[in-house]
């Protein structure tokens, strides 16, 4: 649903999905099992607490 | 009239649905596509219905209609499938194409049969199933198809209850040798024309059961019948034509206008302009979607020649039809929507083509277009359902979803001449084409990861722009009956916008609060990175994956 114009659109929501993001790397207890592709070239990352 | 005839058109006409089920079993049973999108949400509350309807809690059952506020007929009608099969799109998907079928090729062809006789009837019911939209449709989980059934039965439920005898009229008698209307010729006031308004009044309200669009078909109808039959109408039949409309007018605002997103779509697009010059443009343009995707442009052209022939023969209820078909037309064209909400318009097209080829005098020229219907038809319903080799195509784009080298031509643009078109999108879901796909959209796998690592009731979050991903996990998670807490972020289909963080499907957290404490408390998550974000942060892993990108696919408007 959110596509390119994201930033105008939602510019609260993408900054805060952007930070959710980089406490995932950084200081969350989550980390990766495993990565899958789909079909329509979307690529997802599986983690785990 | 010969009877043994009529008989053998009326097998014929159900030989035709035997064969359109197996085709479409035959389809199903090879696509691997899910369920996404609209379809999805239809599937999604079938599903929960036979939840309800299996623990026996009918307070659950209340809850999740009053819930949606969506009309639920199918979704009720498919639930008790899942008893046999276990909760399966699959079983969805046949048990609502196959009810819509039946109810379709009988309605049609008592329709055609009342237009014109029941060659009429079978050569609409035959131009109708070969329409692409129409065969396409029946592959998945959608409500225009059952919702176009439904109008047509209640046309033809609305035609017989206010019927008039009038045998000796010269309409009637100048008709076409194969006319032939019934044993019974209904008279005004006559057991039979209660039976039918009754039965008119039954379909009616299961009709805004299906989709509450169903007034904008059958009302300009059904008032004009009002007023043409209303001095010969006894009390009761007047008082059934106030109760509906009645009924009408509540399903309208307890489905529509009511629910805050229907409500604030409905004023957002009126308020959107739609009523200047873009208005025309979107008319055309809707009548190019008709012909390319919606009976294909062979289709249109028999319409197009009928219609030409049709106005110089005598022919019944063309008020009706045009009843049917121009109100219903405009109105829709103030809004901007997907092609297949005008699927039940086309049943008036195949009318129109059936009534105007059972009509042609000269037996050769009618022999050789109905040679030809036949052959192009079946060509085009077999290239578009499952592809042709060697016929010729117009476009290829080969951008989704396949590897250079197992290509797949697909066709794309405004007008597909469908002779060389072998392949449409199957509306909502701009992932899901006309040829079954192979194409594993590994939801089991995310599935089968989570319950082999996690545990009943695991709180999954779905970080991802792609607010449907969601659905393919859920579906197997109900499937095995091991139930996950799913979150995704929550968006309105009409609206265009996002409204928050939903838990499987229900909306429990508005953008407005802070969300990170979801996280915080996730079991698992699923995040979509991008080929660049793939490279940036595991560049040793994804080196020999180089650095191209390539957009997927976008949904079309």
């Amino acid at each position: 649903m959110i596509e390119e114009s994201d930033e105008e659109a939602y510019p609260q929501l993408v900054k805060k999905l952007q930070e959710i993001n980089e406490w995932i790397d950084k200081e969350s207890p989550f980390k990766p099992i495993k990565e899958i592709s789909l079909p329509d070239r979307t690529h997802l990352q599986i983690l785990m607490r | 009239m010969s009877i043994s005839n009529r008989k053998k058109y009326i097998a014929a006409a159900f030989g035709l649905g035997i064969l359109f089920f197996l085709g479409n079993l035959f389809w199903i049973i090879k696509d691997r596509t899910p369920l996404l999108y609209d379809s999805y949400w239809n599937f999604l509350f079938s599903m929960k219905l036979f939840q309800g309807i299996k623990s026996g809690n009918l307070s659950e059952i209340h809850r999740i209609i009053s819930y949606y506020r969506i009309p639920f007929l199918i979704p009720l009608i498919t639930a008790p499938f899942y008893f046999i099969s276990g909760i399966n799109q699959d079983m969805a998907v046949i048990a609502g194409s196959t009810l819509t079928i039946g109810i379709l090729i009988f309605s049609l062809f008592k329709l055609g049969e009342e237009i014109s006789g029941y060659r009429a009837g079978f050569w609409s019911v035959f131009v109708f199933l070969m329409y692409p939209l129409v065969f396409t449709q029946q592959r998945t989980f959608m409500m225009d198809l059952p919702l176009t059934a439904f109008i047509s039965l209640s046309i033809y439920l609305l035609i017989k209850s206010a019927e008039v005898h009038n045998a000796s009229s010269p309409a009637e008698t100048s008709l076409s040798p194969d006319f032939t209307p019934g044993a019974v010729q209904p008279r005004s006031g006559d057991f039979s024309k209660l039976r039918f308004s009754l039965l008119f009044a039954v379909v009616f309200i299961l009709g805004l059961l299906i989709k509450i669009n169903f007034i904008l078909f059958v009302v300009p109808p059904l008032l004009w019948m009002g007023i043409k039959r209303w001095k010969e109408w006894k009390l009761r039949n007047k008082l059934i034509l106030l109760i509906l409309l009645l009924a009408g007018i509540f399903f309208f605002i307890f489905f529509f206008i009511s629910t805050e997103e229907s409500g604030k779509a409905w004023m957002s697009f009126i308020k959107g302009g739609m009523l200047g010059k873009e208005y025309w443009i979107y008319l055309v343009k809707n009548t190019f979607l008709m012909v390319s995707e919606g009976t294909s442009f062979f289709f249109a052209l028999v319409f197009l020649i009928a219609f030409l022939f049709y106005r110089r023969i005598p022919l019944k209820h063309r008020d009706i039809l045009a009843l049917w078909f121009l109100p219903s037309l405009f109105i829709l064209t103030l809004f901007r929507v997907d092609r297949r909400i005008f699927l039940p318009l086309l049943p008036v097209l195949a009318l129109v083509s059936g009534a105007g080829i059972a009509n042609l005098k000269n037996a050769k020229l009618r022999g050789f277009v109905l040679s030809l219907i036949i052959l192009v038809g079946s060509i085009q319903y077999f290239a578009i359902s499952f592809g042709i080799d060697f016929l010729p195509l117009s476009v290829t784009v080969n951008e989704y979803p396949v590897e250079k080298s197992e290509k797949m031509p697909f066709t794309h643009g405004l007008l597909h001449l469908t002779l060389f078109t072998q392949i449409v999108n199957i509306p909502p879901n701009p992932f899901q084409f006309s040829h079954p796909s192979p194409y594993d959209w590994k939801g089991q796998e995310i599935f089968e990861l989570i319950k082999n690592q996690g545990k009943e009731n695991s709180k999954v979050v779905i970080l991802s722009k792609r607010k449907e991903l969601w659905m393919l996990v859920h579906y197997y998670s109900s499937r095995q009956d091991f139930p996950l807490e799913i979150w995704s972020l929550d968006g309105s289909p009409l609206l265009y916008e996002i409204k928050g963080w939903e838990k499987n499907g229900e909306q429990e957290i508005s953008l407005r609060e802070n969300f990170l404490p979801l996280f915080e408390n996730a079991d698992f998550i699923i995040r979509e990175i991008s080929q660049e974000e793939k490279v940036e942060k595991f560049p040793n892993q994804y080196a020999r994956d180089g650095n191209s990108t390539r957009d997927r696919r976008k949904p079309e408007e």
